[in-house]
């Protein structure tokens, strides 16, 4: 491969032909079954709010061998905003990898990510859930910095079913409005969050799952929870997506869960998962409906550019749901 | 100059002067220093300490136990009595020599043939040294369970029993055990005789379920969880087969209930969060909590995997010294 001939540069809209093509060399060799279509590629890198923010390395005749992407988000914290990337669709196909060297091309795909997208207002947080052998690379290669292993609470639908039963609240298909950020900051006061604006949550809620919502009498926002099926562990699960409840609002909890397992009762899932996090408060609600903690082989790996010891320091203050992650 | 020595060379007396003046107000025995070097075949002491003018001025250690790497007969390193003496702590200076005495500790006592995967919790600053200069990969923050047990008293249930010393018994427990733990300290009897039954200044109690033929079924050992609760019972080892629900099921009432009548608050355990006893321990009723300790490992077995390692490193907290 004569890499003088190599270019890398940001990803354009009308590299989506290229990019795909790559995406499914790469990927097709680990998972037959990863198919990923055109409006899939252009929702998630062409609606993002915050723009495009990937690299890849194209050859002279236009053929993508490389890629790394951020998508990208908000992060809330106690001293105020900053931005977030979720690192997903971060590959070389199989004939320009080059094992652990320093300049091969998803390396140099990654610093002219930093460079282009991790340098402007400063402390810009990039963060992702690579598998073992990712997650190994991206330790050599790409200065990731270990958070923690990615934990799910799963357990039996009946989970959900057990506390729906208690509910005198009806939830509702939720009609996403600005409503959830407010809500959200409230729930949430203190801790770090990617935030939930309307832009935010019609670009990442999937077109195939269910999102629903509680309102006390006036019509204010009370609960928000969306919830999709998708293959974890090897079966597929009714995966809580996102889920923001005041710690103690059993009511408005059972009614939002027992509209998802109605849902889930419609799907393949005879199980449910969530995204496990230090910081949720609802951690001994999970555990009290039966929840048991399992982990992935996958890894919670961020970076700050420059500023290691920032990296994990954001990460531990930072409540994530799996709508924060590319894992479901 | 400092000078770097093993910790076989240096001057006993020497060296726990230098240990009392970093660890003060703890002070170790003679009995307690017996135990600390191990009894040479389960366990032993490696080290690599700096002195100056025949001052330990550092060291950095590492308990060598027997155990198993990716299924083969290897040794592993719990990385203990590593300090700075309080005189040198100030500024990078002491950083830099404990570094210097690690590096060296790990050129001289580390090897797929020697002691395998060296493996600890550091805190604070040292994880992060540990993570830049002496290649400690960390693997997972641990994850303490615990159940409250409430007041009262309670007998155990019937099946268990109170079990005094170790035996073939153990052995035959432990030879099960091991097929489904590749990487692990070996907790056959002759280690838990010597960590256990002759530890100097902590108790521990053994408690075990035997099967119809009278071979032990699964057994636990309980102590101190003070160093994680205040008010808190540990499961400081699991030595349950998989699949064993039952056993489990008994192990962890019996535990409820010694915890309730001493007088505790609480009943907690670490096991790995990638082992069916994670799930088994939850599923008795004990719940997760973030522990804010990371396992690190350095390996220097070059056909185990950063994942493999990740995914096989058994340890409970009889692995660490907080127990």
């Amino acid at each position: 491969m004569n890499h003088d001939t190599i270019e890398i540069r940001p990803v354009r809209r009308d590299d989506e032909a290229a990019v795909l093509e790559a995406w499914h060399a790469a990927f097709a060799r680990l998972d037959p079954q990863a198919r990923r279509t055109s409006a899939a590629w252009r929702r998630m890198w062409l609606g993002a709010p915050h723009g495009l923010h990937a690299q890849a390395a194209f050859a002279a005749d236009g053929t993508c061998l490389a890629h790394f992407g951020g998508l990208p988000m908000r992060m809330r914290l106690a001293d105020g905003e900053r931005p977030a990337y979720l690192v997903v669709d971060s590959f070389a196909r199989l004939e320009a990898r080059q094992g652990l060297a320093r300049d091969g091309l998803l390396a140099r795909c990654c610093r002219a990510f930093i460079a282009a997208s991790m340098t402007k207002e400063g402390g810009e947080w990039a963060h992702g859930f690579p598998v073992a052998r990712a997650w190994e690379l991206g330790r050599r290669l790409l200065s990731y910095e270990f958070d923690d292993e990615v934990r799910l609470w799963t357990g039996p639908l009946e989970s959900f079913e057990r506390l729906a039963r208690a509910s005198g609240l009806e939830a509702r298909p939720a009609s996403i409005d600005e409503g959830i950020d407010r809500l959200d900051l409230e729930v949430h006061a203190g801790l770090g969050r990617i935030v939930r604006s309307r832009a935010h949550l019609v670009w990442r809620l999937p077109d195939d799952g269910v999102a629903c919502e509680v309102r006390d009498a006036s019509g204010t926002l009370r609960g928000f929870a969306a919830a999709r099926e998708s293959m974890l562990l090897g079966e597929p699960h009714l995966c809580l997506l996102d889920w923001i409840v005041a710690k103690h609002d059993d009511e408005a909890a059972a009614a939002l869960l027992a509209h998802l397992a109605v849902f889930g009762r419609r799907s393949a899932a005879t199980r449910v998962a969530l995204l496990a996090s230090h910081l949720d408060p609802h951690g001994a609600r999970w555990a009290r409906l039966g929840l048991v903690l399992v982990a992935l082989e996958n890894t919670h790996a961020c970076f700050v550019a420059g500023r290691p010891d920032e990296a994990r320091a954001l990460a531990r203050q930072v409540h994530l749901t799996l709508l924060d992650t590319d894992l479901a | 100059m400092d000078q770097l020595a093993s910790l076989s060379e240096l001057d006993p007396r020497a060296l726990r002067e230098a240990w009392d003046r970093a660890f003060a107000p703890r002070r170790r025995d003679e009995r307690e220093w017996r135990h600390a070097f191990g009894d040479g075949g389960a366990a032993r002491l490696e080290g690599v300490g700096a002195t100056r003018d025949g001052v330990v001025q550092a060291c950095f250690g590492s308990l060598s136990l027997r155990g198993r790497v990716a299924g083969r007969a290897a040794r592993l390193g719990q990385v203990v009595d590593s300090f700075v003496s309080p005189a040198r702590r100030a500024g990078l200076s002491g950083a830099r020599l404990l570094v210097e005495c690690g590096v060296e500790h790990f050129r001289r006592h580390g090897g797929a043939d020697s002691t395998a995967v060296h493996y600890g919790w550091p805190v604070g600053a040292a994880l992060r040294v540990g993570e830049r200069h002496l290649g400690y990969l960390p693997l997972r923050r641990e994850v303490v369970l615990y159940a409250e047990v409430g007041a009262g008293g309670g007998s155990p249930p019937a099946e268990v029993q109170a079990l005094a010393g170790f035996d073939a018994r153990h052995d035959r427990l432990w030879a099960r055990l091991a097929a489904e733990r590749p990487s692990c300290v070996d907790h056959d009897a002759a280690f838990l005789a010597w960590r256990v039954g002759d530890h100097p200044s902590r108790s521990y109690e053994c408690l075990g379920v035997s099967n119809g033929a009278g071979e032990l079924a699964g057994m636990l050992v309980l102590g101190s969880g003070e160093s994680l609760h205040p008010s808190s019972l540990a499961v400081v080892d699991w030595l349950v087969p998989e699949g064993d629900d039952d056993v489990a099921r008994i192990l962890i009432e019996a535990a409820k209930a010694r915890a309730r009548a001493s007088g505790v608050a609480l009943l907690l355990a670490i096991v790995p969060t990638r082992s069916r006893a994670f799930a088994t321990l939850q599923l008795a009723g004990l719940r997760p909590h973030d522990s804010g300790r990371v396992l690190c490992a350095r390996s220097f077995e070059p056909r185990l995997f950063e994942r493999d390692l990740r995914a096989q490193l058994w340890t409970t907290l009889l692995d660490s010294d907080l127990v």
